[in-house]
């Protein structure tokens, strides 16, 4: 089946390959921006010059492999190159469009189901900083970084299925996979993965965290960083798709509270905060009574919440306790209540923000789809007898307090809800570093309820939450059924029935509320009005939303 | 006065080496394992074993405390286990910068407490008292983090102007250095000012009852210099020990200050530490502090003998 399923692709990624080149080589070879202001809206003209400033915490650290916090991964999209890439902003047809693009590869071609080569662009320039002096880019760097992701990263698990990298000449590069793996490329596109790093920067300065040590290929160069204060980036001169970026820099200033975050915003002292450009309903709303100047547009980040129980002890082991807790839960009234009623009621298995890939709820049998979307409290406490139950029993509920607004509200919200059906839940507030290092990695009791890291990968929502083993498997999962689909849709490497076997996992998953999956509001993607060609887009991937920017004033 | 002084300054050494003891223990007993956070999610047995090797964390506890202790004692504090930078160097680059805001605070607080609290004193049960002392209570009342937001907030809403800039050191521009550590020292001074302003006036109506005062009234001194010069001076022995017992709060209640202000200083970079269970930065930071703040009040020890020739050392 893999073979005939190689045989289809194979055709469509030629005929890929060949329209990015009759894209992307006028420009090359021009130097012109013109292709790249194709993005622009009609009349406008991109101009050159100024400085990006954006208001954000600090980040952890700056080495992409060394650390899985959202923050280096958007640095790094600034300073690194991946072999393929999704598209910038400029380019893609919506926020959601994880088409897989050309980057450092500028084509590739699978020669069976679990070898992919890579061909490289020639002529790619490190940035001109000691140790690495701006030389060509070559395969043996590729092998380097996808090896020492392998071997550092805490996304690593997003490459078990790699056998090894092999160099086949310095513009040639070849990745063999154990099984036919179809979340690849897309792994291989993820910022948060797959950034290309120059080994003589780590032979002298011990890793990637100095900020004379981020070398790349990337748009931006990292050309200061006063801890504490801001990250100065300036533009590639020597970037290889020519005519980008527009701006000068950028300037990140660090902004730990986000009520100052959002005040720097209303003076103009910033054009936009956190690398997304985002802030949640409660926040954009008045802002756009008060600063109406502002622009502003919403749509579904790629956010995913939940409650997680521990599937594997009583009492959330029973199907039945598990279907009341989601019967429990009054999905509309919470989106009226907290985001402002407009956003995603069925956040899961597969989030909003993945429509290429989302089951619409209204496809799955009634029967089943009423524990992803219903609420019938009778039925719950039916349930909860049936169980052994019938006068409810008490939980903890465990959880970060600090997330952003409206989370808090969730909590308390989810408090009064399962108290109507008698699930007597007491509030278990973490502190962050206590949150991350136990609740999160599985080690509560019973009950857990919050925001879960996103992913741009529909791998990473299911096997990646369902597989046994997996770190990100809070609540204990081990269903063979569902492993055996887990697996088959991670090995197969036609879209379409790939695509077929993802809606049958979410069919089966329908009922079975191993978790139960929130409501979430949309996310605002706002901006100064000066700050043209910045695109909305999903995933921490701050060069997709900045490099076809320019500033007009 | 020497004796004293050499007493005192052993004394410190055996406070210190507590501190040590209390700061390590209780960092290692808080909930929440450094190496599982840095994994966060992906914490494969064998790299969790092979992070906590790396990171020194395998060793038993006595073995790490005399490690650490040792690199204490020559100077050595260490690198973050999450930045890997030198925690001398973070300290020398943000240590100035909480110093400089603590100082401007001090001089806030003092600077108003002290002279609303002289003028109540002075023209006491009229109404100049009676708006000194809400004024005092409202201080004292509202929490200065709820204060800071509002001073961040509100004029950006309504003026489209806020008190927030990129922080530039004093070597490099003084005035702007100033004109970003004024707001904050303000808002951090004003709401400690309540204390000092309440006991400078009790302090003053005591003081003014005093015999010498009386006398000074009886020669005809003029009342600049019945106050300035004999009164306030006396009465400004309480003022010292309120600001000697608030020194550890000038310096660790800047990490909330700092947070709201983005300053660059140490209180924030602690709290970052904290969450993060940066071990070495936690330890160390409160060693230093501590040293700091046991300084501090020796100081305010020292300074009650010039206040008051009477006291004496010994």
């Amino acid at each position: 089946m893999a073979r005939r399923s190689y045989a289809r692709i194979m055709p469509v990624f030629l005929l890929v390959t060949a329209v990015a080149a009759l894209i992307l080589l006028p420009p090359m070879i021009t130097g012109g921006s013109i292709a790249f202001a194709q993005g622009a809206a009609a009349g406008e003209q991109p101009k050159y010059g100024g400085i990006i400033r954006l208001a954000e915490r600090e980040p952890p650290n700056l080495d992409p492999h060394l650390s899985i916090s959202f923050m280096p991964q958007n640095i790094g999209s600034l300073v690194y190159s991946s072999l393929v890439r999704f598209p910038y902003g400029h380019e893609q047809k919506s926020p959601y469009d994880l088409t897989i693009m050309p980057d450092l590869a500028e084509r590739w071609e699978y020669l069976d189901d679990k070898t992919v080569v890579f061909y490289l662009r020639q002529g790619v320039k490190f940035h001109n900083k000691p140790p690495v002096n701006g030389r060509e880019l070559k395969a043996q760097d590729v092998k380097y970084s996808l090896e020492r992701f392998a071997a550092k990263s805490g996304f690593r698990a997003r490459f078990d299925d790699v056998d090894r990298v092999e160099v086949v000449d310095d513009y040639t590069v070849k990745v063999i996979t154990k099984h036919p793996f179809a979340p690849l490329l897309a792994q291989l596109a993820s910022p948060s993965h797959n950034m290309i790093l120059p080994k003589e920067a780590e032979d002298q300065y011990g890793d990637f965290n100095k900020a004379e040590a981020a070398i790349g290929t990337g748009p931006f160069i990292l050309e200061r960083y006063e801890r504490g204060v801001k990250l100065t980036f300036k533009r590639n001169p020597d970037f290889y798709l020519k005519g980008l970026p527009y701006v000068d820099g950028i300037e990140w200033q660090m902004t730990p509270e986000a009520s100052a975050r959002v005040s720097l915003l209303r003076t103009g002292k910033v054009d936009f905060v956190h690398t997304t450009g985002l802030l949640a309903g409660e926040e954009a709303i008045p802002l756009q009574s008060t600063n109406p100047d502002l622009k502003f547009f919403k749509y579904q980040s790629l956010n995913q919440g939940m409650f997680y129980m521990r599937t594997d002890e009583p009492p959330f082991n029973d199907i039945r306790v598990r279907r009341a807790l989601s019967l429990a839960i009054n999905r509309q009234a919470w989106m009226e209540a907290l985001d402002y009623g407009e956003g995603c009621i069925v956040t899961g298995p597969v989030p909003c923000a993945l429509p290429d890939w989302r089951l619409d709820p209204k496809e799955i049998d009634p029967a089943k789809a009423k524990y992803l979307l219903g609420f019938d409290r009778e039925e719950a406490k039916r349930l909860l007898a049936e169980a052994g139950y019938p006068k409810g029993f008490n939980t903890p509920l465990f959880h970060h307090p600090g997330y952003t607004t409206p989370w808090p509200s969730r909590f308390e919200l989810a408090v009064d809800e399962l108290s109507k059906v008698g699930i007597r839940v007491e509030l278990k507030p973490q502190e962050y570093g206590q949150y991350i290092s136990t609740t999160y990695l599985g080690n509560f009791d019973k009950l857990a309820m919050g925001p879960i890291t996103p992913f741009l990968e529909v791998d990473d929502f299911l096997y990646g939450v369902f597989y046994p083993g997996q770190p990100n498997n809070r609540g204990r999962v081990n269903d063979p059924a569902l492993n055996e689909m887990l697996i088959a849709q991670r090995r197969e490497l036609d879209p379409e029935k790939r695509k077929s076997i993802v809606d049958d996992i979410q069919r089966y998953l329908a009922d079975k509320a191993y978790y139960v999956y929130i409501p979430l509001g949309l996310s605002y993607h706002v901006h100064q009005p000066y700050l043209k060609g910045f695109a909305p887009k999903i995933g921490h991937t701050m060069v997709h939303r900045v490099i076809a920017a320019w500033i007009d004033k | 006065m020497r004796e004293y002084l050499l007493k005192r300054v052993l004394l410190m050494v055996p406070t210190l080496f507590l501190v040590t003891v209390l700061v390590f223990l209780m960092m290692r007993m808080i909930p929440g394992d450094v190496v599982l956070q840095m994994l966060e999610g992906y914490a494969y047995a064998d790299s969790v074993e092979a992070l906590r090797r790396e990171l020194g964390l395998d060793k038993p506890m006595h073995i790490q405390y005399l490690e650490w202790m040792s690199g204490l004692l020559r100077g050595d504090l260490g690198h973050s286990l999450w930045t890997k930078e030198s925690i001398v160097v973070e300290f020398a680059r943000r240590f100035p910068v909480t110093l400089e805001l603590a100082l401007l605070t001090i001089i806030v607080s003092v600077t108003f407490g002290v002279g609303v609290g002289v003028l109540s004193a002075v023209r006491q049960e009229s109404w100049l008292d009676y708006a000194g002392r809400v004024v005092a209570i409202m201080a004292l009342a509202m929490p200065y983090f709820w204060l800071a937001i509002l001073v961040v907030v509100l004029p950006a809403i309504y003026f489209r102007w806020t008190p927030l800039w990129t922080y530039v050191p004093l070597t490099t521009d003084p005035v702007e250095n100033l004109k970003i550590l004024i707001f904050p020292a303000l808002v951090f001074g004003v709401s400690r000012a309540g204390p000092v302003m309440r006991v400078m006036r009790s302090s003053m109506l005591e003081v003014q009852r005093q015999d010498y005062i009386r006398t000074a009234w009886a020669k005809g001194l003029p009342e600049r210099g019945v106050i300035f010069k004999h009164a306030i001076k006396n009465a400004l022995i309480p003022v010292v020990s309120i600001l000697g017992l608030q020194i550890h709060f000038y310096l660790g209640g800047s990490v909330i200050i700092e947070s709201i202000f983005r300053l660059p200083g140490i209180g924030h970079f602690f709290f970052e530490a904290l969450i993060r269970r940066d071990y070495p930065v936690v330890q160390s930071i409160n060693m230093i502090v501590a040293a700091f703040a046991l300084l501090l009040n020796l100081i305010v020890d020292f300074s009650y003998a010039y206040l008051d020739p009477r006291i004496r050392y010994r």
